[in-house]
């Protein structure tokens, strides 16, 4: 049988251990912090100062394409800049264009009314959502109370107190979108562009480097970039939660795909370089 | 046949042209002619939803009622809580406690879990098959670690200029690629549009 | 430690730990597991379909009379007949999908024009060019439109050509920023069903 070099072994590792270590390289973290340092994107302080701007009792509208494949990354996001939003008194109008962001809506809402003492359509109130994705964002920039003419119960929009007198799109003063596909494009597209209504990008952070052009040309006054920027604007409002929390550990998993990578390269080329002085 | 192939071109070339029309025209009544347009596209797409799911429905069912053991107690595993959830939610809404209880600790549990199950193979396809091979790899490996390392806080740990570069190659050539992406993909849709208002693009339909 | 005797978070543990028995090996754990989500997310989808379809449609037609609430509903239903086998009735389908289709291509058209084409195009045009960044963001970002455009353009590929290639290499690092960035994404949603299982289910102070 022939003898194997320490190379051919590392290069041969089974993918189980790998597994083991990185539930480990997590969890121990998770239950002993670690306390990394944190840097604040320059894109989600613009989302904060813009927010921190904006008149007491501004109406705005949050996007919630939040789904469980997002959600580990736009969640806290969604919950920070709602305790900030509620914070300046701002009137929150929830919807989806994903059908599975319509509980994460309703969810929200319901945390931000029991947190704050909001009033259902009052403070608050939950669109839900409208079939159609772009199609659905181009619906609510032409012509909102037609598409949007029922909250989540099916009650009649024009009877939320906080809706009266709210006729258009143009009405809003922030729209704040939390990542479903191009979400944020397509309100940077078809109402921050045509009824020049500022857009925030909540995204993931693979979806970041599609958001920079739009934040570049102003389209987007602000990004928040996966748990990152739901950890950044935490720190900003001096209210460490959910995603400070993950930091640590996210961190810890990605330095062991580094070292996977750097390993597994070392042991690929030192093992063919051993075989070749073999040979 | 005209039903068949020039009947839904006729049908979308009309209401494409209302909606171009309230796009580049200020007639206000051709505004909300395009914007009704637009809602009916939306309730079309709500019917597309509730097709998807019957659509399921139908596969499953067919599953359930033959093949193997192991075959049918999948399909079922599928059918029950479909039929409870919208049993539930059209009689009592999606507030109701069952209703969000399956929601949050069923589909959202699981899914979640399913995309997380990548991070596992990341890390062995890291350690097997990510090899620099040549220039190109060797530039889209060094950016990948920029872009894993530099936003967490591990990389402000190990080096405190690292979310600095990070920030640099995001905002400078990685936007700057970005930004020519964008711009050749709007010509893209502006093309595959008009393609599709002409009716010249036909893919959508499917097959027969 | 603390485990939770809720049986809510117990049914979700489950999920959890069913879903990563799949990382051992595909097995009828995970495949029931699987499909009872995938349930839950179909009946889901029927019920926000039928909300909206109430919301949108149903009300204006029977609240405010307003009557062309009848012709999305009727292409609705001729859409719905592409689940029948018999072709001479899911043909009618076809309709329905070509006002779709048409629509939303348009719609698409209108918006990118604006904020994806003209919008992009001006802001590359206004960089000022006493910045080395800024050269940088324009040269990558004609070099990539060459390269998407201009491809084998073969009486000019000796000029076409190495501008394609620099295309490439900014295109490189822009897929690499985004792999990159999506591996830190994929890291997160593993941390928060961590977060979930030790914390929640397990209760161990976190």
């Amino acid at each position: 049988m022939e003898k194997r070099d320490i190379w051919s072994t590392l290069s041969r590792i089974d993918a189980k251990l790998l597994y083991a270590l990185l539930a480990v390289f997590i969890i121990v973290p998770l239950i002993k912090p670690l306390g990394l340092p944190m840097s604040i994107p320059a894109e989600t302080r613009a989302a904060y100062d813009f927010i921190d701007a904006l008149p007491d009792g501004s109406l705005v509208l949050l996007s919630v394409g939040t789904d469980p494949q997002t959600e580990a990354e736009t969640w806290a996001q969604a919950i920070a800049m709602g305790r900030h939003l509620l914070s300046k008194k701002c009137n929150l109008v929830l919807m989806s264009v994903n059908s599975v962001g319509q509980p994460y809506a309703e969810r929200l809402a319901s945390i931000l009314q029991e947190e704050f003492g909001l009033e259902y359509g009052q403070d608050i109130c939950v669109l839900g959502f409208r079939a159609g994705e772009e199609t659905a964002v181009a619906g609510f920039a032409g012509d909102f109370l037609t598409l949007y003419n029922a909250d989540y119960k099916g009650a009649p929009v024009k009877e939320l107190p906080m809706l009266k007198g709210v006729s258009s799109a143009a009405d809003f003063k922030l729209i704040i979108d939390y990542q479903y596909k191009a979400s944020a494009i397509w309100f940077a597209r078809h109402v921050g562009g045509p009824h020049k209504v500022p857009v925030i990008a909540g995204s993931r952070a693979s979806s970041a480097p599609n958001m920079m052009p739009y934040y570049a040309s102003g389209d987007f006054k602000g990004v928040l970039p996966g748990i990152q920027g739901g950890a950044a604007y935490e720190r900003l409002l001096q209210r460490p939660d959910q995603a400070t929390k993950g930091l640590d550990a996210q961190s810890m998993g990605l330095i062991l795909v580094i070292l996977s990578v750097l390993i597994g390269n070392v042991a690929t080329v030192m093992g063919a370089q051993a075989k070749s002085k073999k040979a | 046949m005209f039903i068949r192939k020039q009947l839904p071109v006729l049908v979308g070339f009309v209401g494409g042209i209302i909606v171009l029309g309230g796009f580049f025209l200020t007639d206000p009544s051709l505004r909300k002619a395009a914007s009704t347009v637009v809602s009916w596209r939306t309730t079309l797409a709500a019917f597309a939803l509730v097709l998807g799911a019957m659509n399921l429905v139908k596969v499953n069912w067919n599953r359930a009622s033959a093949g193997k053991p192991i075959d049918r107690l999948a399909g079922l595993a599928l059918l029950v809580p479909l039929v409870i959830m919208v049993v539930i939610g059209l009689t009592s809404g999606t507030t109701a406690k069952v209703y969000a209880y399956m929601y949050d600790n069923v589909y959202r549990s699981g899914a979640a879990t399913v995309f997380s199950l990548n991070a596992f193979f990341v890390v062995s396809a890291a350690y097997r098959a990510f090899r620099i091979r040549n220039a190109h790899a060797a530039l889209f490996m060094v950016a990948g670690l920029i872009a894993v390392l530099g936003p967490a806080s591990i990389g402000a740990y190990l080096w405190g200029q690292l979310p600095v570069i990070a920030d640099w190659v995001l905002k400078v050539p990685s936007m700057g690629a970005t930004r020519g992406f964008e711009i050749g993909l709007a010509l893209g849709i502006v093309s595959m549009g008009a393609r599709t208002l002409l009716g010249i693009e036909r893919g959508y339909f499917g097959g027969e | 430690m603390n485990i939770s005797t809720e049986l809510t978070v117990w049914i979700a543990a489950l999920m959890t730990l069913g879903v990563y028995s799949f990382a051992f090996g595909d097995n009828p754990v995970y495949r029931i597991i699987s499909n009872l989500f995938v349930g839950v997310a179909g009946g889901h989808s029927i019920v926000v379909g039928f909300l909206h379809l109430r919301n949108a449609a149903w009300f204006p037609l029977v609240r405010d009379a307003q009557l062309l609430q009848l012709i999305p509903i009727i292409g609705g239903v001729l859409l719905l007949t592409r689940l029948l086998p018999d072709k001479r009735v899911s043909v009618l389908g076809r309709v329905s999908l070509g006002f779709m289709g048409a629509v939303s291509g348009v719609v698409s058209m209108q918006g990118a024009l604006e904020t994806n084409l003209l919008r992009q195009v001006v802001a590359t045009m206004n960089l000022r060019l006493d910045n080395l960044n800024n050269i940088i963001i324009l040269v990558a970002t004609v070099c990539t439109l060459v390269y998407f455009l201009f491809l084998h353009q073969g009486k000019y590929s000796k000029v076409i050509n190495p501008i394609s290639e620099v295309g490439k290499y900014a295109m490189m690092v822009s897929f690499g920023y985004i792999f990159g960035a999506g591996i830190a994404g994929t890291m997160t949603l593993l941390v928060g069903r961590m977060q979930f299982l030790v914390g929640q289910w397990l209760g161990i102070g976190l």
